[in-house]
């Protein structure tokens, strides 16, 4: 979990300092920033629920 | 205020950029005169305050019979001094005596019997001139100054280029003097559709570039976007043409050249009517040549004076070792660690029993031989002739048996590095191989670590680089991705002229370039003699 | 923008498919279809590219714009954001599959012991990197693949065509069923209809009209690949036996006997695999950052390059549990979802299309 949220955040950074030398808005960098890290909090909730619940069961519980 | 003083920051930090790029002096640094220029003693000092501590400049200061003051202004060494004797000092001082107005003679009939003078007001453009190997004439009474362009000084002679030898063809090379080069340039492209522009690079060093073309057959948005390069170089000095290359690359970054060179006029002759540039300096021979794609990079100009299908065999040869280059020495560490099953019994069997009294691992093996290669290259780039041959046997023994019988490498190993090192030393063009030889080390990690799959991955990624790179807009690995069905005729193989009449249409708007019956004479089939 | 020409679609497309389909289809199909299979592989994909028309007929009614920008004026906002959101959520599951599918792959075969972290961490820094790079290199690199691949999957079968049992031929015809050929078209549909997924990149294609073909083109190449290499491998072993094995066509390849030097040629499998997957993955995951930058009207895909490559690498570690349930997943739950992506929603557009030209007519005529 540790390496999940570290690639994230060197993934956030690098993001952030690129969009910033292409001087995009900061409307369009905190668009980003959200989006990221929101793939973290899944990524993280998902993998520390891996055993008890993952993709497959929840396709099993919608289809 | 933004937090933490970020936006004030931000604006010290364009004044600072601004103020670096527009604060940086002029061509010359010079301070400009101030009294009145038509003056020759005032002039004259300020050249020798110019000059001060340069031993090797001349005032050669003399009375007209017309009874104005002169001075001439040269460097010694840098002029023909037979020439500035005799159609300089002897004809002005004829003419001065002949004439009433010498300044109307000098500046406006130019009655001297020099072929090439430049008239000029300003100081530090007559200063320029005289670095330039000019030598400058000062009248007492007029502003004006005429800088006579009699240069004369040792330079190479034309030889045989030692780093591109061929085994049919011409003999010639470029040599350091930018005049010479662009003489031997004419005199083999008799058009006067071959362009030639010159822009002046380097705050100190004032290197004249040329920028060559064939008009007609070279893309002009090629040409602008390489003259928008150059003119944002701003350096204090350019001594070789690298310098240029570094500044004009697409990705600085990439271990691959984007831009070709070459030190052979023939070469460079090809290029032009392919519709590329040639860049020339002065104070080196070797030219550059762009755009380039990594097909371009594999040719040779000998492909292209022998029989096409010895020239198609020799170009596969030199892709397969391409090839080996980068990855013999992955492929055997990966097989020999990973998938050994892949290996036939007897083959095996030796292997493993070569490797049997090697303390290290395969990689490590690789490693110490590989690096120990590159030492050895390196040191015979730099070593004194006279004892270049001792090096070669310390090295064949440090490589070869030696090592082998000592239990540090295997007998594969050595064979394994021997080819890997022939392999790099085929391909034409030097940095290329030496891309490969860099990238060959971290494939060879990806190998050890993940066996094939390492090696494909590393492959991955080297080959969507090569897909990205672009070499001043086209594509690197053209005529493959994207794929350009006319320019396949002389890639991988060469077919023969009459099978490529056209130009790549990546590099010239002009096609055509072989007439279509080139080979007319060729009688039908039954036809009598 | 225009860089994407039909040539280039025609490869990147053959590529995808024949290589998932002969890497990971094969099992579950002769599980499912078994002598049916063939017939499901002639008539599924074909049947696939003429139901993405409209696909094709709802990007065109704007060519130079991108559907996700302007698909909320034919179906409303909120029906807009949930389709195009379940496309974005669909490739991202499927790039994971995909991901889940070749490290197992590797895993099992080839680097037994170590961690599929590592093996996925690797493989996903190249797709963080051609994603990032854009749609124009994630296509030129299938052009630049796709001589040597197709070279190598067109002359498996015929080293391979030793090994077959010439006295299973006829079942082919006589133990055609209904129900099985029914499971092999279903699997067949979804898989080939991610050609639809294409014209949501409208705008980036050169001649988008003569993209239709080149996907024909497309499915026609990988159907005769995929029909050669099934045919072999039914034929090889029979169905029951080939449903038991996790990757038939690399048993089949293990069955080559030219020479002793290439009798154990199939670790060159994994290249093979390895680059063909990769541009499907890349392809894939292109789709999901591109959807989401359009989306939230970003419109640049390289700020979410990396997280998606992060999130996908990370979702195929969690994705399944078990082969089991892997297998489950490819031929039972995904297949579903992948139709109603590919097929339904353009549908769901294409009458919303109708019902606003139909509006505007009537407008039209009032005034």
């Amino acid at each position: 979990m540790v390496w999940i949220g570290l690639i994230f955040t060197v993934i956030i950074i690098f993001n952030w300092f690129e969009q910033r030398k292409q001087q995009a808005d900061l409307k369009k960098r905190f668009i980003v920033l959200s989006i990221t890290i929101t793939f973290l909090i899944l990524s993280e909730l998902l993998y520390a629920f891996k055993d008890q619940f993952n993709v497959f069961q929840m396709l099993e519980g919608v289809l | 205020m933004s937090p933490w003083g970020r936006k004030k920051r931000m604006q010290d930090k364009n004044k600072k950029v601004s103020a670096k790029e527009t604060g940086h002096p002029p061509n010359t640094e010079w301070p400009v005169l101030e009294t009145d220029v038509s003056d020759l003693k005032p002039r004259l000092n300020w050249f020798k305050k110019q000059f001060s501590n340069c031993s090797d400049i001349i005032f050669r200061e003399f009375t007209l019979p017309s009874g104005q003051s002169c001075a001439l202004i040269y460097f010694n060494g840098m002029i023909d001094q037979n020439s500035l004797q005799h159609f300089i000092l002897q004809d002005l001082l004829t003419v001065a005596s002949e004439t009433e107005d010498i300044y109307k003679t000098l500046f406006e009939r130019k009655s001297l019997s020099v072929s090439n003078y430049t008239i000029t007001v300003d100081l530090n453009e007559c200063l320029t001139h005289i670095l330039s190997s000019c030598a400058s004439l000062i009248i007492d009474g007029d502003r004006r100054m005429i800088n006579f362009e009699v240069a004369s000084y040792a330079t190479r002679s034309i030889e045989e280029t030692p780093n591109e030898s061929i085994i049919r063809g011409s003999r010639e090379s470029f040599i350091e003097d930018l005049p010479t080069n662009l003489t031997i340039l004419r005199r083999h492209l008799k058009t006067p559709a071959l362009k030639t522009e010159s822009i002046v690079v380097g705050r100190k060093t004032q290197t004249p570039v040329v920028i060559s073309y064939i008009e007609g057959v070279c893309k002009p948005e090629l040409i602008a976007e390489l003259k928008r390069r150059l003119s944002y170089i701003q350096i204090d000095g350019i001594v070789n043409s690298y310098y240029i290359e570094e500044f004009i690359k697409d990705n600085p970054y990439s271990p691959f050249p984007q831009v070709e060179y070459t030190e052979r006029p023939d070469t460079l002759i090809a290029s032009l009517q392919e519709g590329r540039v040639a860049i020339l300096l002065n104070g080196t021979p070797v030219c550059l040549l762009a755009p380039v794609t990594l097909t371009m990079l594999m040719q040779a100009p000998d492909d292209y004076s022998m029989w096409f299908i010895a020239a198609s065999w020799i170009r596969i040869t030199r892709y397969i070792f391409l090839l080996i280059s980068l990855l013999l020495p992955s492929l055997y560490i990966a097989i020999t660690t990973f998938h050994p099953q892949m290996i036939p019994y007897p083959l095996l069997i030796t292997i493993a029993s070569s490797r049997e009294i090697v303390p290290f691992p395969v990689i490590y093996e690789a490693f110490i031989m590989e690096i120990a290669f590159e030492a050895l290259r390196e040191a015979s780039i730099r070593i004194p002739k006279s004892i270049g041959q001792a090096v070669s046997i310390i090295g064949a023994l440090i490589i070869g048996t030696a090592a082998v019988q000592a239990g540090i490498i295997s007998a594969a190993m050595v064979i394994i590095v021997s080819l890997t090192g022939i392999a790099s030393f085929i391909m034409p063009h030097y940095d290329l191989g030496i891309a490969i030889r860099i990238l060959r080390f971290p494939v060879m990690i990806l190998a050890s670590m993940f066996g094939l799959y390492g090696i494909a991955c590393g492959l991955i990624f080297l080959y969507i680089h090569l897909v990205n790179l672009k070499s001043f807009g086209v594509p690197y690995l053209s005529p493959f991705t994207p794929l350009v069905k006319d320019d396949l005729v002389d890639t991988v193989i060469r077919l023969p002229w009459t099978m490529m009449r056209t130009r790549s249409p990546l590099t010239s708007n002009n096609r055509h370039r072989v007439a279509r019956n080139a080979r007319g004479w060729v009688r039908p089939k039954g036809e009598n003699e | 923008m225009r860089k994407i020409t039909a040539l280039q679609v025609f490869t990147l497309y053959s590529l995808s498919m024949y290589t998932t389909f002969t890497a990971f289809l094969i099992n579950p199909l002769a599980s499912n279809s078994k002598y049916s299979s063939l017939l499901a592989s002639l008539i599924g994909p074909i049947l696939a590219w003429i139901l993405i028309y409209p696909a094709l007929k709802v990007t065109k009614a704007k060519p130079d714009q991108f559907i996700i920008v302007y698909g909320h004026e034919l179906v409303g906002k909120w029906l807009h954001i949930i389709c195009m959101l379940m496309i974005v959520i669909v490739n991202l599951v499927l790039g994971a599959t995909t991901l889940r599918q070749m490290s197992d792959f590797l895993l099992t075969e080839y680097l037994i012991g170590t961690p599929s972290w590592a093996v996925l961490l690797l493989f996903s820094l190249t797709v963080a990197y051609a994603v990032y790079s854009g749609i124009s290199t994630i296509f030129r690199a299938s052009q630049g693949i796709f001589l040597l691949s197709a070279l190598a999957y067109l002359l498996i079968p015929i080293f391979a065509s030793s090994e077959v049992n010439a006295a299973m031929i006829p079942a082919f015809f006589t133990h055609l069923d209904m129900k099985h050929f029914g499971d092999g078209l279903y699997l067949n549909l979804a898989m080939f209809g991610e050609i639809a997924f294409l014209f949501l990149l409208r705008p980036y294609l050169k001649t988008p009209d003569k993209s239709y073909r080149s996907l024909l083109g497309a499915v026609l190449f990988a159907v005769f690949i995929n029909l050669t290499h099934l045919f072999l491998v039914l034929t090889s072993f029979g169905p029951e036996v080939t449903s038991n094995m996790s990757y038939p066509d690399l048993e089949l390849i293990a069955f080559i006997q030219t020479g002793s030097f290439l009798q154990t040629g199939d670790p060159i499998l994994i290249i093979l695999w390895l680059t063909s997957l990769f541009v499907k993955i890349c392809f894939t995951l292109f789709m999901s950052a591109i959807g989401l930058a359009q989306l939230v009207k970003v419109m640049d895909h390289r700020p979410f390059a990396l997280p998606v490559t992060a999130f996908t690498t990370m979702l195929s570690i969690i994705l399944v549990r078990t082969q089991v349930e892997l297998n489950e997943l490819v031929s039972g739950k995904l297949p579903g979802l992948l139709i109603v992506c590919e097929i339904v929603i353009p549908i769901i557009y294409w009458i919303g299309l109708f019902i606003r030209n139909l509006t505007h007519k009537h407008k039209e005529q009032r005034t």
